[in-house]
């Protein structure tokens, strides 16, 4: 018989960009699963409101604004002093923007690559550290998109990020499964967060329900994406590193 | 204005030499829905405006538009 499967008792994972719609749901799940948190977000007040809604004691709140990518390294290895190595890291954190090509300046597609891929390297740059990870079983989990396994209008810069990401994860599947560290990614579809629901107040009724008709199962809620994360952490998931899973309702399977 | 009719001459790739506040850009060679989404964005981030999408469909030309702009301004 098996207990508990996908628990993550006592397990002391990193979760970044947690105030976003699928970070929160991602850390709520978590929590839920036993985990201990390290609860990543820029905004102090907005961690602590966090706290508040997944009600768990069990969890450190650390706002650090990762957009300081140079920095983040070093933020993790003092993380890593302050309470031990991390089992796990989660990375939520990133920026979307809708733009055509031919009017986007590069300074915008230069900041998304940075704040989508340029993070995700550095995450995994501190956590393959020897006193930041612990030893011999660790695992990261990355948040790409669908929109980095298929081509979307108006969405150049943000769709080579998640590309970005996703092979990313191959390349560190590879390179860090000596040190124990298995390395995947959740691709999600459209999801109903609030940042998704100001772009569909953007966008007409047609062009939303043709949006939704892309995916066979309909958008898609939070949950379904922190489930997933919650599985690839998990011990059922030993077996499985480099993959990117996509979450989205059959969009990329039609 | 002549700043606003650069940046929608911008968004919507013309001359800005050919646009007037009468013209309607729907009927421009090359408007869609993305250009249209662009111009919502524009309107937002270069002037503050944040325009439903339901009451840009019933703006027809630049004019109505750049009232809207003018409008925020006071």
């Amino acid at each position: 018989m098996i207990n508990s499967p996908f628990s993550l008792d006592g397990k002391r994972i990193l979760i970044t960009g947690v105030t976003g719609g699928i970070g929160q749901e991602i850390a709520a799940v978590l929590s839920s699963l036993g985990a201990f948190l390290v609860l990543n977000g820029r905004d102090a007040a907005k961690l602590n409101a966090l706290q508040e809604f997944i009600q768990t004691e069990n969890c450190q709140l650390e706002a650090f604004d990762l957009e300081d990518v140079e920095a983040i390294p070093s933020w993790m290895a003092d993380l890593a002093s302050r309470m031990g190595p991390l089992w796990g890291v989660v990375h939520c954190a990133g920026i979307s923007d809708v733009f055509p090509i031919r009017l986007m300046k590069w300074g915008n597609a230069e900041r998304i690559m940075k704040l989508n891929w340029g993070t995700s390297w550095a995450l995994a740059k501190g956590f393959s550290q020897k006193s930041v990870h612990e030893a011999g079983d660790s695992r990261i989990v990355f948040i790409s998109s669908s929109s980095g396994l298929v081509g979307v209008s108006g969405m150049s810069a943000y769709s080579s990020s998640k590309g970005a990401v996703i092979a990313l994860t191959r390349s560190l599947c590879s390179e860090l499964s000596s040190l124990g560290i298995r390395v995947n990614s959740v691709a999600p579809g459209f999801i109903k967060t609030q940042m998704n629901k100001k772009y569909l107040n953007s966008i007409t009724v047609e062009q939303t329900q043709a949006l939704e008709k892309q995916h066979p199962l309909g958008f898609g809620e939070p949950s379904d994406v922190a489930f997933s994360v919650a599985f690839l952490l998990s011990n059922e998931a030993r077996w499985i590193s480099g993959v990117t899973l996509p979450v989205d309702g059959g969009l990329t399977a039609i | 204005m002549e700043q606003f009719m650069e940046k929608m001459a911008e968004v919507l790739d013309v001359n800005p030499e050919t646009l007037s506040l009468d013209t309607r850009f729907r009927e421009l060679e090359g408007y869609g829905s993305m250009v249209g989404f662009s111009m919502l964005i524009t309107l937002e981030e270069e002037y503050g405006v944040n325009l439903p999408v339901d009451a840009f469909l019933h703006i027809n030309t630049l004019g109505e538009l750049y009232k809207r702009v003018t409008r925020s301004d006071q």
